[in-house]
């Protein structure tokens, strides 16, 4: 058995908690680092321009999970948006929903730094002024950014809602449509999948670096 | 010559002391002192240690008469073997009165700065050193006496019984000391830890049990003191759990489980897993917020997969909503279950525990896995593969709450909240709820822990989110200091949720001051919730029953005094500014919507005051729990609390029934109730964010220190005093769950 000496076990200091801070008195405010965050606009908002549009069909339909009353769907647009970052930022709050006409779309990607959304917007009617219907064209219809909240939480009567305070904006000037005098249509997509859509749609992208 | 004075009640001790010494000293071993071993230092004349002074021992006695110097016998430790010596001995015929066994004592400890001078706790730092407490006054028979101190691999209660033989687990063996007199007070001794290993496989921390030998016969014999035998270990020595762990690690970067309940495009997986570890393997399941990915997360599915865990990150269906999140969190755990043993070319086959599953989530995510156990518990998802009793713990860094009280519930799963006070996206701000973290935390009604890091943004806890800080200018830590919590953190949950490695739950309630992980800076702040089970736990008042202000929940009259505005009632700050007005008292604390139902108390004082609980009689033994805790809060932006910034100190007070008191001060647990950081926005003037609730822990042997009348066993009061000399002198404080702790 071998021992130690008590003097050598008592040369290292055993852990302690060290005592509390004095209080300091109070100073004027530390200045605060602003946040790469960009603010959400106030909605609606609309994009600056819509850069690209091309109609898709899928050979696998899928379900729209960007409403709540969303149904499969085997046709649409792809679309290319850009935007103020507030809008484009991904967050985890409530974003603002993208709507184009009485659809909701699909966020695919973004950059915010670009500017740039991608979106899937599945088709969609859109009733004329003499009561007739015709398909929605993301290059012609309004495309808006409605009051924030999750999509798959939104239905038709929300959809109409914000459209109608989109509209009534886009009347009072408030709001400005979108450009799209220079807007690329492409040719219509074949997709087999959504996956292949998804894939697709990266080629939409006018700077592939963002992907 | 004969040493003066007779013989006293330790001259067995001394006797035996001397012999040892002599035989170490001589290097020699006469055959006639080897017998002296054995006597038995709780009955004296039984020099052979058979229970009983006989024939047997006269013998040995008679056989040294005459002898002079060290020698067996010599009972009156005057140096002679004598008639002194035999009248003791006849004076003890007989068999030996029972002895009481070694005492289980706490003796593992930090030193303090005040009384109690010591706290013992359990958990140390394999990189420091551990405190050995040997109260004299609770302990006078050991008070400055030469003892050996043991440490051992630590041993269970039936191992104790069946072999008290001692056997030292450091390299140079058993360390000799002499135990303290007077106080406690700066008498803290250190252990050798030189050679002492931490860790025990997948464990981070390897139990050692304690014995002061004061009879230094190498065996845990009656009048010995032990830490450690009557379950648990004497005190634990723990790795670094902010760094990696025993295991080689490998990874499966891309996995597509083509599951057919999975969206297309939200298939993938990322699989970590450690290649080397022996047996089943617990499952730990990632899931990334909006704008998130699932290759984010490789510093914590390394981390854990070091540790024994096969972890899988997955895509989640994060941009429409928290149900899209919540589908793809279930069904990728059950794909991965199912599709394991195939994954890889098989490289998990039969390594994977698919009983034992851990949930994390961030942000969105992080609600989708508080509301993916909700969906197990209501029943509105059901998988063939695995059920509600497999998800042993949920852990949501910074969740987002749009689906409030009935859906974003974490029930009575362990659940754990991590959360940077510099967080921009899920903010804590008080203009939404969605926004507010706390108030899933709130929600949870089983074991739950929370981990506050000042100055850590939201995407510091992943690799590659937006800079989204916010808060003062040179606070931010960044993210490899957050994630250096966070994977301490995270890793003390899973393991004392899954494997109730109580060594590992110091982590989750100690003051960041007084224990945290060794790779963890000591300049950063965080603040710790912990609460246990309510199994374990006796509410002196929680705030949710009995509402008036002068009763607790437990029914005991609550008398305040001096003390200002108090009021009890739902925790939920109640407008959307955290500029302080009276209309709102519960400015800050954003940690209920109006449907939840977490309640608490709030009080301000700027000269001294107390609150008193008197504690029901099925309540005052405070001697068979292990602690009294509360948890705690600085009013935000409140002017008593922007008046002198600082950590918030306040003295707590037992009271027995005979009026004897023991009060101890919080802030030496380690700096008191955190000073708010110092963060602004939403409204004009003070700063300081949220309410950052903080459990205060005493240790309720703490308070034997010093010995005394003082009666543990029969409390009529629990005192709150605050300003004058017994700490801050103004403040304003957010109370609850004021615990008795099992």
């Amino acid at each position: 058995m071998t021992t130690f000496l008590a003097a050598l076990a008592l040369a290292t200091v055993p852990p302690s908690i060290p005592a509390p801070a004095p209080e300091r008195p109070a100073a004027a405010p530390p200045t605060q680092a602003p946040s790469d965050l960009a603010p959400i606009p106030a909605t609606p908002a609309a994009p600056i321009a819509i850069v690209a549009v091309q109609p898709f069909t899928i050979a696998q339909p899928y379900t729209h999970r960007f409403r709540k009353d969303g149904s499969e769907f085997a046709t649409g647009h792809l679309i290319v948006l850009r935007a103020e970052a507030g809008l484009v930022q991904p967050r985890q709050v409530a974003e603002p929903v993208l709507c184009v006409g009485s659809q909701t779309a699909e966020r695919l990607w973004s950059d915010p730094a670009k500017g740039l959304i991608v979106a899937i917007v599945p088709t969609w009617t859109e009733r004329t002024a003499d009561g007739t219907e015709r398909p929605g064209d993301p290059a012609v219809d309004l495309v808006y950014f409605a009051t924030p909240e999750l999509p798959e939480r939104v239905d038709a009567t929300w959809i109409a809602a914000e459209r109608a305070r989109a509209e009534a904006a886009l009347a009072g000037g408030t709001l400005r449509k979108a450009a799209s005098r220079e807007v690329v249509r492409h040719a219509r997509l074949d997709a087999a999948s959504q996956d292949a859509l998804i894939t697709r749609a990266a080629e939409l992208l006018p700077d592939p670096s963002i992907r | 010559m004969r040493h003066p004075g007779g013989p006293g009640p330790l001259t067995g001790y001394l006797w035996m002391t001397m012999r040892l010494t002599h035989v170490r000293a001589a290097g020699a071993v006469a055959a006639a002192l080897l017998s002296t071993t054995l006597a038995n230092a709780q009955c004296p004349g039984d020099l052979d240690a058979s229970g009983a002074v006989d024939g047997a021992d006269l013998g040995v006695l008679l056989g040294a008469w005459g002898c002079s110097g060290a020698c067996p016998g010599d009972l009156s430790n005057d140096g002679f073997v004598d008639g002194t010596d035999l009248g003791l001995m006849l004076a003890a015929w007989g068999t030996c009165p029972p002895s009481s066994p070694a005492a289980e004592v706490p003796l593992a400890a930090v030193s303090l700065a005040a009384w109690p001078w010591a706290s013992w706790v359990d958990t140390f730092n394999s990189n420091g050193s551990v405190g050995i407490a040997i109260d004299p006054a609770q302990f006078p028979d050991a008070a400055g006496r030469a003892a050996l101190l043991w440490v051992v691999e630590d041993r269970s209660p039936a191992e104790w019984a069946a072999n008290a033989a001692l056997s030292d687990a450091r390299p140079a063996g058993p360390q000799s000391i002499t135990c303290p007199s007077g106080s406690i007070q700066g008498n803290v001794l250190s252990l050798n830890v030189s050679g002492l290993v931490a860790g025990n496989g997948d464990a981070p921390a390897r139990g050692y049990d304690l014995v002061v030998d004061l009879d230094q016969d190498g065996t845990l014999s009656p009048g010995d003191l032990i830490d450690g035998r009557d379950g648990g270990a004497g005190f634990w020595w723990t790795k670094d759990i902010a760094a990696l762990g025993p295991y080689t690690t490998a990874q499966i970067a891309s996995y597509d489980v083509n599951d057919a309940d999975i969206i297309d495009s939200m298939e993938l997986e990322r699989i970590y897993y450690p290649t080397n570890a022996p047996g089943l393997r617990p499952i730990v399941a990632i899931s990334h917020g909006n704008g998130h990915n699932y290759t984010w997360y490789d510093y914590l599915g390394n981390h854990l997969a070091s540790w024994g865990f096969v972890v899988m990150s997955h895509q989640n269906d994060t941009v429409p909503g928290i149900a899209s999140a919540t589908v793809t969190t279930v069904e990728h755990t059950e794909s991965f279950i199912d599709q394991h043993a195939t994954m890889g070319g098989g490289v998990l086959a039969g390594k994977v525990d698919v009983d034992r599953i851990a949930w994390i989530g961030h942000s969105r995510g992080g609600e989708s896995v508080t509301y993916g156990y909700d969906r197990l518990f209501d029943g509105t998802f059901t998988s063939p593969s695995y059920g509600l009793a497999d998800i042993r713990c949920v852990i949501a860094i910074a969740p987002t709450d749009f689906l409030g009280t009935a859906s974003a519930n974490p029930h009575a799963v362990p659940y754990m909240l991590l959360y940077g006070a510099a967080d921009g996206d899920v903010c804590g701000c008080p203009d939404s709820d969605i926004a507010d973290s706390f108030n899933l935390y709130e929600r949870a009604v089983g074991l739950r822990h929370s981990t506050y890091v000042h100055g850590a943004d939201h995407n510091d806890f992943n690799c590659c989110g937006i800079n989204d800080f916010a808060g003062p200018t040179g606070t931010a830590i960044g993210s490899t200091a957050a994630q250096s919590v966070a994977k301490a953190s995270i890793l003390a949950m899973i393991r004392r949720s899954m494997f109730d490695d109580r060594a590992m739950e110091e982590f989750l309630w100690r003051q960041n001051e007084s224990l945290r992980a060794i790779g963890q800076s000591s300049t950063i702040t965080v603040v710790r919730e912990f609460k246990p089970s309510p199994s374990t736990a006796s509410p002196i008042d929680d705030f949710q029953a009995n509402t008036a202000t002068t009763v607790s929940t437990s029914g005991g009259a609550v008398n305040a005094t001096g003390v200002t505005n108090l009021i009890e009632a739902l925790a939920n700050d109640a407008n959307t500014t955290f500029t302080w007005v009276t209309t709102d008292p519960w400015n800050g604390s954003v940690r209920n919507r109006t449907t939840d139902s977490s309640r608490a108390g709030v009080f301000d004082w700027t000269a001294a005051g107390s609150i008193t609980w008197s504690v029901p009689a099925s309540l005052a033994d405070f001697s068979k729990p292990r602690a009294l805790s509360f948890r705690a809060a600085q009013g935000t932006r409140h002017p008593n609390t922007t008046a002198a910034l600082g950590d918030l100190d306040l003295t707590v007070t037992l009271t027995d029934t005979n009026g004897l008191e023991r009060s101890i001060r919080i802030g030496t647990l380690g700096g008191g109730i955190e000073e708010p950081y110092q963060r602004s926005g939403f409204g004009t003037g003070a700063v300081g964010w949220q309410a950052e609730f903080e459990t205060v822990r005493i240790l309720l042997g703490d308070l034997n220190s010093g010995g005394g009348a003082f009666d543990l066993s029969s409390i009529a009061t629990v005192t709150f005093r605050v300003g004058g000399a017994d700490g801050s002198a103004q403040g304003r404080l957010l109370i609850d769950d004021l615990l008795l702790e099992n």
